[in-house]
């Protein structure tokens, strides 16, 4: 279908304008139309997986390394912004994620909204353009324009909908995220002022024409230094995650299952498609500090969970240790740990999603998420408990359940790391301690949570006999059907991704083997890239035309 | 009819159309008929001598007094634009607030002559003459709510220090003309590329700070920004507008127009210019910013806002010392009057159309839960203020992103990134609005929906399509832009 990529991001939107001619006291249609809607966008989103392979075959013969490729026709022409979209497996599995979410989110608020909810609506629908635009963009101005606009309605759930300190919590989020794009928006435009020198004098924000652009290596670094702030606050990376509890903990549960499941992957995503491959060089200049910060987050994220009173506040610090995996998994720059932290990433959305659905479950019920007033649970409400045991293992990477694949494949990603990126690959271990403490304090929490006698009257008052609702089964069954099935085989979903790794692997690895010249290292064997795709100068590029060489060479 | 008198063509219809007004003020009983005949005769005089004017591709009499090229046809526009807004919204404030207000349309008017004036002179006397004309008009217009302290207040102000900053401006044009020898601005830059400076350059530099002092009272550009919030709260919210937008709009063009006829003679001059500037314009977007956060009254926010404004502007007017960047950073520059134009009339717009008749002091109180009694207007409001904190997909981003990109391009790295970070700052306070719309503090009553009638909420929804229009395809205003200087 042409256009597909086009039709998801905007369909939202579109559904979003339906809803507000919905009467306003007509509350029950506009959740059947809004979660029907999430559902049926879900639908249009499988051609995407189970074309997969067509596609890309088609985007090759093009040559071409985006599938269901959109343009790029010219935007605002005066500035060489252009209309470009299309996905990779990266980007894909992302969109794909970020509708499976979509219809859990819509279907898990119906009862925890009760006021004004048709706003709620309207401003979840145009949020999911918001991410789609982000993930499908291939120019860096519209990828900025969606990133940044994406804010808008995240402000909006969290403000209105949100806990007793919402407004603080809004705010925060809002100018944290801002301050780190503005910054990124001048490392964009530097980028932009040299893409005129391999592009006949015209400066363009076209991707394809950035990633040929080679920047002298001071200018790199400083160039990095601005992504890596507006990247890693999204991330969010220590130190830069301060906002995110306060956004969690004060965001209703579908608009933390999104802010964890999504918006953080935005981060995650964007080294991945734009430091990484854009600025090889200033990437291992960063490397060392990088990674420490990756490390520092996935222990600190860890210890401040274990001592976290508040059920959700355990699971927003629990996403700052898992995104820590997430960039070290990264910054390893080896073919498994790129791919392991691209799975991270699904799963951290899977897991985390699930937890803040299963706590929101039981805070519909009790109005507090305070771990002391709970215990006993797994008496009163059995069903639950073995949604929350499966998730939990889920967290923290049991064997045979998805968490293991990313975790395991970023461990030896990272120890397969080239020793001439790091300081000491001792870092590694720390690592596998983050995963320890990740299995204590959920652990722990599943403990205190679940097991015991019942101490508090409210907690048998309230859930004894109530648990869970055919709604509830609707939208957990998924989760742990796909936790399970990335856990057992995950090879289709690490298939996907395969030539896009190699792509950014094959851009990093002229300055890897450099610095290991440098330091005298001779190159580990690496697996051979069978095929790497670069992309042409323009689509209008005659075929014959060898494919430009990376620049770094 | 000669090029002489056709170069003066949209300045004299807007004085005609002036004295026209002043004449029926004798007669007309109502203010309401006043205001129909004084946006008919702006748009019919004004937009009409300015498009016909703009379609011979303007007019440029070499050593005239005033010269219509079509840098100053664009500003003209502009001026009229704005003009025929601010008369269509003060026919219901004023008529809201049962003020007398059959002689505003005249003082309008005159004011956009001299608007006009200054972005058109070519000359330090034709300068002075527009700048005292929009200034004069401009201190009885504060003033217009007589009734009101307030208003009384902010006009008695705006005079002192107004005519306080105009005697520096005088001062500083007589060191000029007194170390140039010429009162022309080709004069001046003949007498400094050929070195002919008979009082030396020291008075010469003096001669030019003091007269750009004036210049930066008149944008509001701080630490010359202290009458503006004072005013802006005080003066009928209308004019506020006109003030904000027509008056600094006017300012740049002159400093446009200075600098691209005079400052460009010398280097080191221009050198000079764009240190000065990048200084000022950087230190009014922090220390601006940081003051509008602790604003609670709405105009004096929008004041603080237009005082942030002014210095994005005058990192663009700083930034065309760099002849590389000159064209660019000049189309940058009215890009962004022109967005800056667009989102805040209308901001301005809403503001008065909340206003109540009996209440003067309207502060975010008022604003607060109108997302729910008055969605369109909260919808719009917040468009506004989107928009003025430069949010992608509005007019203001895009009005940024042109600056931005000039002076990155440039290699002024760390300016720009000084520049952006402040603008997250003036985010926060363009939040706090939206924050009073859409979530109301726990316990407040929502604010009762403001009356506007039908012509105002079309004026209002058609700044805020502009505003979002332009915002996605700009290609109109990028194309009209494009390629103006001085003839």
């Amino acid at each position: 279908m042409p256009y597909l990529l086009s039709i998801l991001t905007y369909l939202p939107l579109l559904a979003a304008v339906v809803v507000v001619f919905f009467p306003k006291d007509q509350t029950k249609a506009i959740k059947y139309f809004t979660t029907g809607f999430f559902f049926v966008e879900f639908l249009l989103t499988l051609p995407l997986w189970f074309g997969w392979d067509s596609a890309q075959a088609a985007a090759g013969a093009a040559h071409s390394m985006w599938a269901f490729e959109e343009g790029p026709t010219p935007w605002i022409a005066s500035l060489g912004v252009t209309y470009h979209m299309g996905i990779d497996g990266v980007s894909m599995l992302l969109v794909l994620l970020t509708n499976f979410l979509g219809v859990l989110a819509a279907w898990s608020g119906w009862e925890y909204i009760k006021t004004r909810e048709k706003e709620y609506y309207i401003w979840l629908l145009i949020l999911q353009t918001g991410m789609l635009g982000v993930f499908c963009s291939l120019d860096f101005f519209l990828f900025y324009v969606f990133w940044e606009v994406m804010l808008v309605p995240m402000y909006f759930l969290i403000g209105i909908w949100g806990g007793p300190n919402k407004l603080y919590a809004a705010i925060k989020f809002f100018l944290y995220t801002l301050a780190g794009s503005v910054l990124m928006l001048v490392g964009i435009l530097v980028l932009y002022f040299r893409t005129g020198a391999v592009n006949n004098g015209v400066n363009t924000f076209n991707l394809d024409v950035m990633y040929k652009v080679a920047l002298e290596s001071g200018l790199q670094w400083w160039v990095f230094g601005a992504f890596f702030l507006g990247f890693a606050i999204k991330v969010p990376m220590f130190p830069f995650h301060t906002w995110l509890p306060d956004a969690h903990v004060e965001a209703p549960t579908a608009g933390s299952v999104i802010l964890a499941g999504v918006l953080l992957k935005m981060g995650t995503y964007g080294f991945y498609r734009f430091a990484l491959p854009l600025l090889p060089d200033a990437t291992l200049r960063w490397l060392p500090f990088l990674m420490t910060l990756a490390i520092i987050g996935v222990i600190y994220g860890a210890m401040v969970s274990l001592v976290q009173k508040d059920m959700k506040k355990l699971v927003a610090y629990s996403s700052v240790s898992h995104l820590g995996f997430c960039m070290a998994g990264m910054f390893a720059l080896t073919t498994a740990g790129i791919k392991g932290s691209v799975m991270q990433m699904i799963n951290h959305g899977i897991s985390t999603g699930g937890l803040f659905l299963l706590v929101g479950i039981v805070y519909e019920r009790m109005h507090t998420r305070e771990i002391k007033l709970y215990g006993g649970l797994a008496k009163l409400m059995p069903v639950y408990a073995t949604f929350f045991m499966i998730i939990t293992l889920s967290s923290i990477g049991l064997p045979g359940l998805n968490g293991f694949v990313g975790e395991i494949l970023i461990l030896l990603g990272a120890y397969h790391m080239s020793a001439a990126l790091l300081f000491s690959k001792s870092l590694i271990f720390f690592l596998a301690g983050g995963m320890l403490l990740g299995a204590a304090y959920m652990l722990w929490l599943y403990q205190r949570v679940f097991f015991g006698e019942v101490t508090n009257p409210h907690l048998e008052e309230h859930c004894k006999g109530h648990d869970m609702k055919a709604r509830e089964w609707g939208y957990m069954i998924p989760l742990v059907l796909v936790a399970f099935w990335i856990g057992l085989y995950p090879k289709p979903v690490l298939d996907k991704m395969d030539k896009s790794v190699a792509f950014v692997i094959s851009r990093m690895q002229p300055a890897i083997q450099k610095a290991e010249a440098a330091k005298g290292l001779t190159p580990p064997p690496v697996t051979p890239i069978t095929e790497t795709v670069i992309p042409p100068a323009e689509a209008a590029v005659p075929p014959a035309e060898a494919p430009a060489q990376a620049p770094a060479h | 009819m000669s090029d002489l008198l056709w170069g003066t063509l949209p300045i004299a219809a807007m004085g005609l159309a002036a004295c026209l007004m002043f004449l029926l003020a004798a007669v007309l009983k109502s203010g309401r008929t006043a205001g129909v005949l004084g946006i008919l005769s702006t748009l019919i005089l004004g937009g009409g001598s300015v498009l016909v004017l703009w379609s011979q591709g303007g007019k440029v009499v070499p050593a005239a007094l005033v010269s219509c090229d079509k840098l100053a046809l664009f500003f003209d526009g502009l001026f009229v634009l704005v003009a025929s807004l601010v008369m269509a919204l003060s026919l219901e404030y004023f008529e809201k607030k049962k003020a007398h207000h059959v002689e505003l349309y005249g003082f309008i008017i005159l004011a956009t002559a001299g608007m006009m004036g200054l972005a058109s002179a070519t000359n330090l006397i034709t300068f002075y003459l527009g700048l005292e004309t929009m200034s004069l008009s401009f201190y009885v217009l504060a003033g217009f709510l007589r009734a009101h302290e307030n208003s009384v207040e902010a006009s008695l102000k705006y005079f002192l220090l107004g005519a306080f900053s105009s005697a520096f401006l005088l001062l500083g044009m007589a060191f000029l003309y007194g170390s140039s020898a010429s009162l022309d601005f080709g004069g001046i830059a003949t007498a400094l590329s050929t070195g002919a400076i008979p009082l030396g350059e020291p008075i010469l530099y003096l001669g030019f700070f003091l007269f750009l002092v004036g210049l930066f009272f008149k944008l509001s550009l701080i630490p010359f920004h202290f009458w503006a919030p004072d005013v802006y709260q005080g003066a009928p919210t209308p004019i506020t507008a006109l003030m904000a937008v027509g008056g600094k709009t006017a300012a740049a063009a002159g400093a446009i127009r200075i600098f691209l006829s005079v400052f460009t003679a010398s280097q080191g001059l221009a050198d000079k210019w764009f240190h000065l500037f990048m200084a000022v314009g950087l230190i009014t977007i922090f220390v601006g910013s940081m003051i509008a956060v602790t604003q609670r009254h709405i105009k004096r926010l929008l004041a603080y806002s237009s005082i942030v404004h002014a210095g994005f502007i005058a990192l663009g007017l700083g930034a065309l010392a760099v002849a590389s960047l000159r064209e660019q950073v000049l189309a940058a520059v009215l890009f962004y009057v022109a967005a800056y134009l667009v989102m805040n009339v209308g901001a301005f717009a809403v503001a008065g159309v909340v206003e109540r008749p009996e209440n003067y002091d309207e502060t975010l109180r008022s604003y607060s839960g109108l997302g729910t009694t008055a969605p369109y207007l909260a919808a719009l409001f917040s468009v506004f203020m989107l928009s003025l904190a430069g949010i992608p997909l509005t007019v203001g981003f895009l009005g940024k992103f042109y600056i931005f990109g000039a002076l990155v391009k440039g290699g002024y790295y760390v300016v720009a990134s000084l520049g952006l970070i402040g603008a997250v700052i003036a985010t926060y306070y363009y939040l706090k609005v939206v924050v009073a719309l859409y979530f109301p503090a726990a316990g407040e009553e929502p604010a009762p929906a403001p009356k506007a009638s039908w012509t105002t909420l079309a004026l209002l929804t058609l700044m805020g399509a502009g505003t979002l229009y332009l915002g996605i395809f700009p290609g109109l205003l990028t194309d009209l832009v494009k390629g103006l200087g001085i003839g």
